[in-house]
C-alpha cells in the first residue's frame, strides 16, 4: 500500500545566472580544483566561457573536459577520469545535457573511490565516497541532475547502467539562462520527454508514492503551461525556468517511481535509428496513452487537472479523454517528426523493434496495462 | 524566480519500518548509536524495540531518554556529553518534535567543540555532524525534514539553530508508532501540519513551485485524513497518510517559511507552555479569517485540494469555503479553543501582541498581509 523509499538530491538551486556562482558553491564543498565536464557543442556556442571565467576569477583552478558525445562510450569516461586525475580535481561539475551529466557522475564516483567501471554496472554496486558533484543541466528534459543512474555504451555497443544513490549530486543548479539558446526542435523533444517522465511516473505500476505523485503533478503542471511559450518566445526566462524546474521535478518523480512502456518502446528506436531520446518518446507517447486507457483511466483523469487547470469534467472518463486529447494535440503541434516512416523506419523494421522492446521487461512491468508481443507490434504499426 | 530548495536525501515510509533501523545505521557506517528520546517513548516500549533492532544488527546503543517538551539547552548539552562519553558515531532521534530537534543538535555537537550557544542563528555550525536518522512519532512538526532546531535557553527564551547539517541522512516514517497517539495530540499535531502546508503556500517571502507542489499534496492528504484518525486512531491507512502529509508539509514550509499563525502561537508556547500544535490550532482560524482578503486567490487554490470535487461560483466563495472548512475542523478537533481555558491571563494579551510584532517580525513578513500590534491583540482577544 504505502510502503516506499524516496531518494533525491539534497539541495536544488534555481537561479538565473546561477552558473556564475559556481565558484562559491565549489568553495562551500571545499574544492579549489575543479573538473568541468561538458560537450563540444556547448563549447562552440560559447556557453562555457562565462561560468569558467567566473570560477577562475574567484580563484578556482578549473580544468575543462568538453569531449562528451551523445550516447557516451566507456572510453569517454576513461578519458575524463584521466583528465580529472591529472588536474587532481577535488570536485566535478557536469554542465550540459543528459550525457554530460551522466559522465560527470561516473567521474566523481571513479575518482572518489578506486574501482573499475565494469565492476559497478548494475544496481548498488558502486562504492563511495565520490568527489563533490554539482550538476547543471542545459536542456529541460532528462532530469539527470536528480537521478541515480548513469548510462554508457560499451565497446560491444551495449548500453550499461550504473545505479547508485551515490550518483545523486550534492547540488543541482538550474540556470535558465543556459537554456535560452536551445533550438526549437530540441526544446520540444526534451520538453515532451520530461512530460513523459511525469506521466509514466504518476501511472507507474510500481513504487508510485505520495511524494513522487505530488512532484509529478507539479512537474506536469509547469511543463504543460510553458511548453508552447518557450517555442513561441525562446528568450522568455520565466518560461525557460519553469521548464527546467518541471523537468527536474519529473526527474525526482521517476527516479523513485520508474517509467514504463513509452520508454520501453522508445529505446529500440533510439538504438536502431539514432533518434534523440526525447523524439523516440514523443513518437510512441500518444499510442501508448490510448492503449493504457482501460487500465489508467482514473490516473489520467487526475492528471487532467494538471494540464487543464480549472477545467471541469463530468466524469473520470471525460477527464481521461481530456488529458489524452491535450497530449495528442500538444505532440501534434511540436516541430518534429510525427510518424516513424518520417525518420526512416519501414514496415520491415517493426518485427525487430518489437523483439527489442519486449526485452526491456524491467520497464514494461511498470506499465499500468500489461503488453504482449502483438500489442507492441500494433503500437509501432499504428505510428508508422 | 530565484530560490533554493533543500531536502533529506532519503525517506523511508513503511508500516514496521522500525525494523530497518539496523540496516540503515550500518549503511551509514555507524556502530555506536545514541538514541535520543523522552520518557514516554521508553514507557511505550518504542525505545526498547529500536535498541533491540540496532543491537541485533551489531550496533552498540546508549539511550538518552530525558528530552522534555520545549527542550532546554541544558538537556541538549547533557545528551551531547553522553554522546561524547559513549563515543557515538551515529544519532537516532525518536519521538515528537522536541526529541527530533534535540537529536539534531546532539549529532552536531558530538563531533564538535563548539558551545551550543555559538550555534544560535543561521549557519553557525562548523565541522561535520555524525550520521543522523530521525523517526517521528507524531504527525505534526515535520522536524524530520527541516534544518532548524528550536530550544529554550536558561533565560527561558526560545533560540533557533539553522544549519543544513541539521537535515538527517535518513527520515523514517513508521505509522505503527503513531497508532496510539491520544486524540488531543493527534488533533493538535495534525492541525500544526496543516498550518505548515497553508503558510508555506501563502508565504510572501520564499514561496516557490516546489514548496507549492508539496504543500498542496500535503494539504489534500491531511485534510482528507484528520477526521478519520480522530474518529479511529487505529486506522492505519489514515495514520500513514497523516505522517506522509506532515513530512511533505515540513519539506514545504522549511523551504518557504511559515507566517503569522506561527508568530502568534510562539508566545503562547513560551509563556504558558501550551504545546506548539495546540497553540497553532488556537490562532489558526482567526488568522486565516484576517488574511482572507489579501490571500483570497491562494485560499481559493487551496480549496481545490482541501475540498476536492466541490465547485465554487467564484474565487471569493472558494476562499470563503476554504476558511470555513478549516474553522469547522478546528471546532471539531476536541481541543480547548479559548485562551482563558488555558490559564492565559488577560493582561498578557497586550504583552504578547507587542512581542509578536517586534520579536517575530520575520514571520509576519511572510504573512500574506501585514499585521500591527492592535490587530494581533484583537486576534488574541477574539479567542480569549
Amino acid at each position: 500500500m504505502s510502503k516506499f523509499t524516496f531518494e533525491t538530491t539534497p539541495r536544488v538551486i534555481c537561479e538565473i545566472d546561477g552558473a556564475l556562482r559556481l565558484g562559491a558553491l565549489c568553495r562551500e564543498l571545499n574544492a579549489e580544483r575543479v573538473l568541468l565536464v561538458s560537450d563540444p557543442g556547448l563549447l562552440r556556442a560559447g556557453l562555457l566561457d562565462a561560468p569558467i571565467n567566473a570560477m577562475r576569477d574567484s580563484g578556482l583552478q578549473v580544468t575543462l573536459y568538453s569531449d562528451v558525445q551523445a550516447d557516451p562510450p566507456v572510453a569517454c569516461v576513461e578519458d575524463a577520469v584521466a583528465v580529472a586525475r591529472e588536474c587532481r580535481a577535488q570536485a566535478v561539475i557536469g554542465l550540459g545535457g543528459g550525457s554530460s551529466l551522466d559522465i560527470a557522475k561516473l567521474v566523481a564516483l571513479l575518482c572518489g573511490h578506486e574501482q573499475r567501471l565494469e565492476d559497478i554496472y548494475g544496481i548498488g554496486l558502486a562504492k563511495g565516497p565520490r568527489l563533490p558533484l554539482i550538476q547543471v543541466p542545459t536542456t529541460a528534459g532528462t532530469g539527470s541532475e536528480v537521478t541515480a543512474v548513469a548510462i554508457v555504451t560499451t565497446p560491444s555497443h551495449e548500453k550499461k547502467g550504473v545505479v547508485s544513490p551515490l550518483l545523486y549530486p550534492d547540488i543541482a543548479l538550474l540556470d535558465a539562462r543556459l537554456t535560452v539558446g536551445l533550438p526549437a526542435a530540441v526544446s520540444a523533444m526534451t520538453g515532451v520527454d520530461a512530460m513523459v517522465h511525469a506521466i509514466e511516473s504518476y501511472s507507474s505500476a510500481h513504487k508510485k508514492n505520495v511524494l513522487s505523485d505530488g512532484l509529478a503533478v507539479q512537474a506536469l503542471t509547469l511543463l504543460a503551461a510553458n511548453m508552447d511559450r518557450v517555442l513561441a518566445e525562446p528568450g522568455d526566462l520565466q518560461a525557460r525556468s519553469n521548464m527546467l524546474l518541471g523537468s527536474m521535478l519529473a526527474g525526482m518523480a521517476f527516479a523513485n517511481a520508474p517509467v514504463a512502456a513509452v520508454h520501453a518502446l522508445a529505446y529500440p528506436l533510439g538504438g536502431h535509428f539514432h533518434l534523440p531520446h526525447g523524439l523516440s518518446n514523443a513518437l510512441v507517447l500518444v499510442p501508448v496513452l490510448n492503449f493504457n486507457r482501460p487500465a489508467a483511466e482514473a490516473l489520467y483523469a487526475q492528471l487532467a487537472s494538471a494540464v487543464l487547470p480549472g477545467q471541469r469534467f463530468a466524469s473520470p472518463r471525460e477527464a481521461c479523454d481530456g488529458f489524452i486529447d491535450f497530449m495528442t494535440r500538444l505532440v501534434a503541434r511540436m516541430p518534429f517528426a510525427q510518424r516513424l516512416s518520417e525518420v526512416g523506419v519501414t514496415d520491415a523494421d517493426i518485427d525487430q523493434l518489437t523483439d527489442d522492446a519486449l526485452k526491456i521487461e524491467r520497464l514494461l512491468i511498470n506499465n499500468p496495462r500489461p503488453l504482449d508481443r502483438d500489442d507492441i507490434h500494433g503500437l509501432y504499426t499504428s505510428v508508422l | 524566480m530565484n530560490y533554493e530548495f533543500r531536502s533529506v536525501p532519503r525517506i523511508i515510509c513503511e508500516a514496521g519500518a522500525l525494523q530497518e533501523l539496523g540496516t540503515v545505521f550500518r549503511g551509514l557506517g555507524a556502530q555506536r548509536v545514541l538514541l535520543v528520546c523522552d520518557p514516554g517513548i521508553v514507557s511505550l516500549g518504542f525505545a526498547g524495540r529500536a535498541q533491540a533492532v540496532l543491537e541485533a544488527a551489531g550496533c552498540a546503543v546508549a539511550v538518552f531518554d530525558q528530552v522534555t517538551p520545549d527542550p532546554s539547552s541544558a538537556v541538549v548539552e547533557q545528551a551531547a556529553r553522553q554522546a561524547k562519553a559513549f563515543q557515538a558515531d551515529g544519532v537516532l532521534g525518536l519521538g515528537g518534535g522536541s526529541s527530533l530537534d534535540a537529536a539534531k543538535l546532539v549529532a552536531l555537537l558530538t563531533n564538535s567543540d563548539q558551545p551550543l550557544e555559538n550555534l544560535y542563528g543561521t549557519d553557525k555550525a562548523r565541522g561535520k555532524r555524525v550520521p543522523l536518522v530521525l523517526m517521528p512519532t507524531t504527525s505534526g512538526t515535520g522536524s524530520e525534514v527541516t534544518w532548524v532546531s528550536v530550544i529554550t535557553d536558561p533565560q527561558n527564551k526560545k533560540q533557533a539553530v539553522y544549519s543544513p547539517q541539521l537535515l538527517p541522512d535518513v527520515a523514517i516514517l513508521d505509522p505503527l508508532l503513531t497508532l496510539g497517539l491520544p486524540p488531543k495530540v493527534t488533533a493538535a499535531t495534525g492541525l500544526d501540519a496543516m498550518v505548515h502546508a497553508i503558510e508555506a503556500y501563502t508565504s510572501r517571502t520564499r514561496k516557490n513551485p516546489i514548496s507549492d507542489g508539496l504543500a498542496t499534496a500535503a494539504l489534500s492528504l491531511l485534510g482528507s485524513n484528520l477526521r478519520k484518525v480522530l474518529a479511529d486512531g487505529t486506522d492505519l491507512p489514515a495514520r500513514t497518510a497523516m505522517l506522509q502529509g506532515s513530512l511533505m508539509a515540513g519539506m514545504a514550509f522549511v523551504n518557504a517559511s511559515v507566517a503569522a499563525i506561527h508568530a502568534l502561537a510562539y508566545p503562547l508556547g513560551a509563556r504558558f507552555h501550551i504545546p506548539h500544535g495546540h497553540a497553532n490550532a488556537l490562532v489558526m482560524a482567526p488568522v486565516l479569517r484576517f488574511n482572507l482578503a489579501a490571500a483570497q486567490r491562494q485560499y481559493a487554490e487551496l480549496a481545490a485540494h482541501l475540498l476536492p470535487g466541490e465547485h465554487f461560483a467564484d474565487e471569493a466563495s472558494a476562499a470563503e469555503a476554504f476558511v470555513r472548512a478549516i474553522e469547522s475542523l478546528v471546532e471539531d478537533s476536541g481541543l480547548e479553543l479559548r485562551l482563558s481555558e488555558l490559564k492565559v491571563d488577560e493582561p498578557s494579551l497586550a504583552v504578547m501582541a507587542s512581542e509578536v510584532v517586534v520579536g517575530i517580525r520575520r514571520l509576519i513578513d511572510s504573512n500574506p498581509c501585514d499585521m500591527n500590534e492592535q490587530e494581533v491583540e484583537a486576534i488574541y482577544r477574539g479567542i480569549f
